[in-house]
């Protein structure tokens, strides 16, 4: 490892109080200054509830020192931050990946239009970077790099599982088409159709937007035990976690998966459909099921809650996941990368 | 029960079962592609003023702000969102028929 402090600038194209980059920008920014690096952390825009984080045009106005270096976290259309390209400093892309527009065309024309112009414009950024990585090989992979950065998660605020009873599905994530709470819904309607009729879905994760979500609503209403929550705390999520029964991801599209490896810090039976990159998150620890039949996600859930042998091997498995992705691990990922441009 | 025998064994309990009773109401489908119609749809921009919010924790006074804003700049706006439209449209009907064009070349 080199002993010269680097100082690094993170350049965000947008900061959020719950985004899984914003944390990862303000976990990064921890362990730099325990390496005692220094630099900043910058955004294009900033959700006025997320805290940290300063301004793009304080960078742009202020450039970093020539030897300064340029962490670009790279997970939506920014057109602002190609000044930040033109800079002379040397750059890593970390891509977060951007969600398909195609998920998002018929339900916020602005997001779509921000993830269709953030995926054409994601390799040509990365083009202009000395290096370009990946959160996971999924996201490396689609810009021609082998570098994977893995996400700095600190687990550590999540307790063990103490399952509720009657039952609680878990899922936390965007509430947006591409995350398929939809489907969720249904599978969820099946499940306690046939096994348990008080078992309660929990769904947290911020709205798209407020139509969105009415329609999210509307469907659940016509299950029943549906519950919907945004903007919890650390503590509060810890406890949905904790009382979770099993944990249901039929997202379509995941970079990573974070609220994966969260899932199995609590202890808790992840049923999950292999998109993108959640496969290689999960390992061998979930039960990835790729088949749309709501029927199929219903019985499959109601295995992992029910039968205790198969919920103690994932549980086991997922323990070894969370292991895998150890922050110690990834900050040697992350120094290296910074290190090495 | 092994992790890798789960599966197998959904699908078999599942097959077992009456077909399943699905929910109606919202359905995601991906847009593979926009036909001519959703696009002309699309082209005509109509401002709602009920999306302009504030996500501060006290922003109600701040949306109440912002959406008398946009009620008194709806002139100005509204002019630029004719002109886009006027835009739009001529663009998409030079399109529909560039693609009544081709199809009849392709025909003879």
């Amino acid at each position: 490892m080199g002993q010269t402090p680097l100082n690094v600038w993170q350049v965000l194209s947008g900061a959020g109080p719950v985004d899984a980059v914003s944390r990862q920008a303000l976990a990064f920014r921890e362990r730099f200054r325990a390496w005692g690096w220094g630099g900043g952390d910058v955004a294009a825009s900033i959700d006025p509830r997320a805290k940290g984080f300063e301004p793009l045009r304080a960078m742009t106005a202020h450039p970093p020192a020539p030897d300064d270096v340029l962490l670009i976290h790279y997970s939506a259309y920014a057109p602002r931050l190609r000044d930040v390209l033109d800079l002379p400093n040397r750059k890593l892309l970390l891509s977060h990946n951007v969600t398909p527009a195609r998920w998002l065309w018929d339900h916020d024309a602005t997001t779509a239009l921000h993830c269709e112009l953030g995926r054409r414009q994601l390799p040509d950024y990365a083009a202009r970077c000395d290096l370009a990585a990946g959160v996971s090989s999924y996201n490396a992979a689609e810009l021609g790099s082998d570098v994977v950065i893995p996400p700095l998660l600190d687990l550590a605020w999540l307790r063990g599982s103490a399952p509720a009873n009657p039952p609680e599905v878990l899922f936390v994530g965007r509430m947006a088409p591409h995350k398929r709470q939809d489907e969720a819904i249904r599978a969820f309607a099946l499940y306690r159709r046939r096994h348990a009729p008080d078992a309660r879905l929990v769904l947290v994760g911020e709205p798209l937007n407020a139509g969105y979500l009415t329609a999210l609503r509307a469907l659940a209403d016509r299950v029943g035990g549906v519950v919907f929550e945004h903007s919890l705390s650390p503590a509060q999520l810890a406890q949905r976690y904790a009382s979770a029964s099993a944990f249901l991801c039929l997202s379509e599209h995941e970079g990573f998966c974070i609220p994966l490896l969260e899932a199995f810090a609590a202890g808790v039976p992840v049923v999950a459909r292999p998109a993108g990159g959640l496969p290689e998150t999960a390992g061998d620890a979930a039960l990835l099921v790729p088949d749309r039949d709501p029927a199929v996600v219903a019985e499959l859930l109601a295995l992992a809650i029910a039968d205790a042998g198969l919920r103690a091997e994932l549980v086991s498995r997922g323990r070894a996941r969370v292991e895998h992705y150890a922050p110690e691990r990834a900050a040697v990922a992350l120094r290296d990368a910074l290190e090495a441009l | 029960m092994k992790p890798e025998e789960a599966l197998e064994e959904a699908r078999r309990r599942a097959a077992a079962q009456d077909g399943a009773q699905d929910v109606e109401g919202l359905t995601i489908e991906p847009t593979e592609r926009v036909a001519l119609e959703q696009m002309i749809e699309w082209a005509v921009a109509e401002p709602d003023r009920d999306k302009v919010r504030s996500t501060r924790t006290l922003g109600a006074p701040i949306t109440a702000l912002k959406r008398g804003v946009v009620h008194l700049t709806r002139q100005q706006t509204g002019d630029l969102l004719a002109q886009q439209a006027r835009f739009n449209l001529h663009l998409l009907t030079r399109v529909a028929e560039l693609e009544e064009r081709l199809k009849r070349l392709e025909d003879k």
